[in-house]
């Protein structure tokens, strides 16, 4: 009796149901979908993370660097001293690498770091930048060593060109910024190359130079052989080029430094710890974990993120709870209609707690129904949302910028300065929306909750009611 | 089978105060057949629900049963009706949703019988009131003599101790009217025991007078039938 009174109820108030289950699906697809987008988000962002510092980079150690040191950056001309005036009709060509706006740590700093507590690896590096600087210097050009160029008269006619050079810890290869890349043509470095000219090439910057394992090419006016080349996510911000740490040392000038440590925590959970050991270790490093990245993280991404979490959120709540609203209303007045059927059922001695059992179980009914096409809908518009939503982007400044400090060259201060500016990452990824099963349990169990609040109004109504106000005629 | 006693029923309506029923003492025997008759507006139907155990007085005793209804509770209140009181209303009140079967089955549910038993006793009521063919048909399907006879049904399926008829035949039309009296005075055909309803020839009339409160209020004035009871014929049907 309890199943056939629900149908033949349901049925008879099918438009309302229906009415009822979609105004739920709404709420719960909507819930779905934006649960779906926003963990999409976060896996973007870790994607972005990881691309950025490596797999397995937990904690960032950088220091900003003091006026006028950070890579000296010297272009020499003529007699090699910054400040004499190079004759009109020299031509020149320099390369150098340059910390760009990342101050140095000392090698020893990055032994400390590894020796504190809940640090299960470091890796030291360089991140550099090769900075080509080749041209003409005209009659006329004022010199000096001022960066920025006071170039009065007739400008010089320099052309740059750079490239990034990363130095990496071939001891810990699995950290640091080579590690979120697959070799696809030659081999990675191996233990024996430390100082070696040997250099892995990133595969877009291989295209664009036309290097192949074996090529050779200059790094800072040294000849390098590619041993490697090795391919990045798209559009990942990597170094162009890597090469072994010592000679990155060694060819910036940067004897036992680096100017990135990358460290990895024992666990997930000791990376607040770890952080704090660093930064008690060393003072006046900058210390960044990957969640403070997260929060530095500009661009569509970001901006997607806080879309999902604030707009998205508050949008599915708002309208579930009037879907709730809906059903309860809806559920309430169907059951002022059916005052005399269930006056009548308590006249045959029908219990409270029966009648009850009955309107929840239309409640539920619709309820679940709703619930499953909001899944359905869930589902597609997390389809859509994966479908329509273009790359993101998401740009983090390593460090600030600083400039480099004591350049030196007529005319080019400008130029050069741009050029050796501290690195902006720029990462794109696709957003991806995955509906998990933990969604999906969300949507039924919203789904009872609709039903079972919807019915206990109605339920609250019916049970309120005397059989005897129900069957009175009019008097 | 029922002994009031100084039964009174106050309503509120508005502002004032309606007094239904004002001290009403009122016996009637097992086997009595009883008709209440009044203007519309004057306690017939409050009295109604005070027999069928639907509402409880302001005041006085209501015996029942051995019960006193006035002091019951609710919940026990329910319990009287499922098991000891049938219903027949003048708008017929038949789930609307349901089967004329569905229909008659509402009144075993609450007693707890099994789905077959109850599917079982439920079309042998609709065919002892000639409806065992339109057992599936819906309200909607059936005209008003036939719904009346479902509810004929639905109220006897359960061999109520007592019957009560709210102008039973009030929504129907003279023809089908006297059909449904007929049914309703033929107790061998309804299944029932002779003890439970009497034969309708009135051998004795009596009437009982109360006062309401009110002088220029008319009484509820109610004919009080004593029917001799006797066996009909095959009454082991």
């Amino acid at each position: 009796m309890f199943l056939t009174y629900l149908r033949r109820e349901l049925r008879r108030r099918m438009r309302q149901a229906i009415f009822i289950a979609l105004g739920l699906a709404l709420g719960i697809g909507l819930v779905i979908t934006v649960t779906a987008a926003s963990s999409g988000v976060s896996s973007s962002q870790g994607t972005v993370l990881h691309s950025l510092y490596g797999v397995g980079t937990d904690v960032t150690v950088t220091q900003t660097p003091a006026a006028g040191s950070g890579g000296p950056a010297r272009f020499g001309f003529g007699g090699g001293n910054s400040g004499s005036k190079p004759s009109a009709g020299t031509s020149f060509s320099r390369s150098v690498l340059t910390s760009g706006g990342l101050g140095a740590l000392p090698s020893s700093d990055v032994t400390k770091i590894s020796g504190l507590k809940d640090v299960s690896a470091t890796a030291g590096a360089l991140t550099l930048t090769d900075l080509k600087l080749s041209g003409t210097i005209n009659a006329g050009a004022s010199g000096g060593g001022s960066a920025g160029g006071s170039a009065s008269g007739s400008k010089s006619s320099i052309k740059s060109s750079s490239f990034s050079v990363t130095g990496v810890d071939l001891a810990n290869g699995a950290l640091g910024p080579l590690s979120s890349g697959t070799i696809t043509s030659g081999h990675n470095f191996s233990s024996a190359d430390p100082t070696a000219n040997v250099a892995v090439v990133n595969a877009n910057y291989a295209k664009a130079e036309n290097l192949t394992t074996g090529s050779t090419f200059k790094v800072a006016g040294t000849k390098f052989t590619v041993i490697g080349i090795v391919s990045v996510a798209q559009g990942s911000a990597s170094a162009d080029v890597y090469i072994p740490l010592a000679r990155a040392q060694a060819l910036a000038s940067m004897k036992n430094e680096v100017n990135t440590v990358y460290v990895s925590a024992a666990s997930a959970a000791d990376i607040s710890a770890v952080s704090s050991e660093i930064s008690t270790a060393l003072p006046k490093a900058t210390v960044t974990t990957s969640s403070d990245l997260a929060s530095e993280v500009t661009g569509s991404l970001s901006s997607a993120s806080s879309l999902a979490n604030n707009l998205g959120k508050w949008l599915a709540v708002a309208v579930l709870a009037a879907a709730f609203g809906l059903a309860s209303l809806l559920t309430v007045s169907a059951v002022s209609r059916r005052v005399r059927e269930f006056g009548t059922l308590k006249a045959l001695g029908w219990r409270n707690r029966r009648i009850l059992s009955q309107i929840m179980g239309e409640a539920l009914a619709i309820g679940l129904i709703g619930g499953a096409a909001g899944v359905a809908l869930g589902f597609g518009g997390a389809a859509l949302v994966q479908a329509l939503a273009p790359p993101l982007t998401a740009t983090t400044q390593t460090s600030a910028p600083a400039g480099p400090g004591g350049a030196a060259g007529p005319g080019a201060g400008s130029g050069f300065a741009r050029a050796a500016q501290s690195a902006a990452h720029t990462v794109s990824v696709h957003l991806t929306a995955p509906v998990t099963i933990s969604a999906v349990l969300l949507a039924v169990v919203l789904a009872l909750a609709g039903g079972l609040i919807a019915g206990s109004f109605g339920g609250w109504r019916a049970v309120r009611l005397r059989p005897a106000d129900a069957l009175a005629r009019v008097v | 089978m029922y002994q009031l006693t100084g039964v009174t029923r106050d309503y509120q309506k508005g502002r004032q105060t309606v007094h239904a029923l004002a001290g009403l003492d009122l016996v009637i025997k097992d086997g009595d057949w009883l008709a209440i008759q009044g203007p519309t507006g004057h306690g017939k139907s409050t009295l109604l629900q005070i027999l069928g155990a639907l509402d409880r007085p302001t005041s006085g005793t209501v015996v029942f049963g051995g019960q006193d209804l006035a002091r019951l509770r609710e919940s026990q209140l329910t319990r009287v009706r499922a098991t000891s009181i049938g219903f027949i209303f003048q708008s017929f009140n038949l789930i609307p949703t349901l089967s004329a079967q569905e229909n008659v089955e509402t009144a075993l549910v609450p007693l707890g019988v099994a789905s077959v038993e109850r599917q079982e006793r439920a079309l042998r009521a609709l065919t002892d009131v000639g409806l065992g063919d339109r057992a599936r048909h819906l309200p909607s399907e059936l005209s008003g003599g036939q719904q009346q006879r479902v509810a004929i049904a639905r109220a006897l399926v359960k061999q109520p101790t007592v019957l009560l008829a709210d102008e039973p035949t009030g929504n129907l039309d003279e023809g089908t009217r006297d059909e449904l009296m007929t049914l309703l005075e033929q107790p061998v055909h309804l299944g029932l025991h002779a003890d439970d309803i009497s034969q309708p020839e009135c051998d004795h009339q009596g009437s009982i007078h109360h006062h309401l409160p009110e002088a220029d209020q008319p009484g509820l004035s109610e004919r009080h039938h004593h029917r001799r009871t006797r066996p009909g014929p095959g009454d082991d049907q």
